[in-house]
C-alpha cells in the first residue's frame, strides 16, 4: 500500500498495520476505535474521568450500518457523506455523558459530542481517498478552520436532527472545507 | 478469560431517569482486531494504526483548546491559569 507523504515521516515503532479510522468494515474496531479516541482526548483536556454510554456508542454504530442515510450505503458513500453521518448520529445518541471542563471550552463545554465528532471526523478527511472520474486522489491537505468558524461549526452540528437534511448538509459542509485546502480535490467550478 | 481496560480516563455510565448514574470501569475482555481492510468502493476515510489514533486525538484536543482560548472561551492546558 502507498505510503502518504506524513506517514513517510513517522517513526518506525508507529508503522503498524493499518485500517480506516471509522467504516473500517468492523463494527468492533469502529466502537474501539471511537473509545480510544474519546479516551485521549478527554485525558489531553485534563479531565480525570469522562462518562460513556456503550449501549450508545453502539447504537450510534447499529444506525451507521443499518440506516445509512445515502441510497447506495456506506461503502459507496463518499468520504464527506461518511464523516457527516458519523457526526449526525453523534450528535443524536450523545454517548458522552458529561461536560467536558468549562474552564477550558466555555459555554462549548456542553456541547462534548459535537467538539469530538468534529475533531474525529477532520482527523479522518485528512489522507481519506476520493474516487472521482478521472481516478482516485487523496485529501492531502488538512481542514483548518478560525477558531470563530469553529465554534460557529461546533454549535451548528451540535443542534444538527436525525434527519436527512442535517446529514445532507453537514456533508456539503465537510466537502466545501475539505476543497478549501485541497483545490485540486475539487471538480472544476463552471456554475 | 480474565478482562483488562486498555483506557486512561474513559468510564462506562448507566444512564438514568435521573441523571448519569454511576461509573464504571470499562473493560475489555480482548481488543478486536485490526486489520488492514479498505472495502470502501468510493474512497475510504483515512488509514491509521491504534497509536496514531490517540496522537491524533491529543492534537485534535491542543488544537480545540488552543481556539477555545482564543476566543476567550477558556484557559489552554498547560497554562499558567489552567483550571482542568
Amino acid at each position: 500500500m502507498q505510503q502518504r507523504r506524513w506517514e513517510k515521516e513517522m517513526p518506525p515503532e508507529v508503522q503498524q498495520p493499518k485500517f480506516n479510522i471509522l467504516f473500517s468494515g468492523n463494527a468492533q474496531v469502529d466502537v474501539y476505535n471511537l473509545c480510544e479516541y474519546i479516551d485521549d482526548y478527554a485525558h489531553r483536556i485534563g479531565m480525570r474521568e469522562i462518562g460513556i454510554s456503550v449501549p450508545k456508542i453502539n447504537a450510534l454504530f447499529g444506525a451507521l450500518a443499518q440506516d445509512f442515510p445515502y441510497p447506495l450505503g456506506s461503502t459507496n458513500a463518499s468520504p464527506f457523506k461518511k464523516v457527516a453521518a458519523f457526526t449526525v448520529n453523534m450528535v443524536v445518541e450523545k454517548p458522552i455523558q458529561q461536560p467536558f471542563p468549562v474552564e477550558v471550552f466555555g459555554d462549548l463545554a456542553y456541547r462534548p459530542n459535537a467538539l469530538v465528532a468534529y475533531a474525529l471526523s477532520v482527523d479522518a478527511l485528512h489522507g481519506a481517498e476520493l474516487e472521482r472520474d478521472d481516478g482516485k486522489m487523496v485529501l492531502e491537505n488538512r481542514i483548518k478552520v478560525s477558531a470563530h468558524q469553529w465554534a460557529d461549526i461546533i454549535m451548528a452540528i451540535d443542534d444538527c436532527t436525525p434527519q436527512k437534511h442535517s446529514f445532507k448538509m453537514l456533508s456539503l459542509l465537510y466537502e466545501s472545507l475539505a476543497y478549501r485546502w485541497n483545490k485540486d480535490a475539487s471538480y472544476a467550478a463552471i456554475y | 478469560m480474565s478482562k483488562r481496560s486498555p483506557f486512561k480516563v474513559l468510564r462506562a455510565v448507566d444512564p438514568t431517569v435521573l441523571g448519569v448514574g454511576a461509573m464504571k470501569k470499562l473493560e475489555v475482555s480482548s481488543e478486536p482486531v485490526k486489520q488492514d481492510f479498505q472495502p470502501n468502493a468510493k474512497g475510504g476515510l483515512r488509514l491509521v494504526n491504534s497509536d496514531e489514533i490517540r496522537m491524533l486525538a491529543r492534537d485534535s484536543a491542543t488544537a480545540a483548546m488552543n481556539a477555545a482560548k482564543a476566543l476567550g472561551k477558556g484557559n489552554a492546558a498547560g497554562s499558567p491559569t489552567a483550571k482542568v
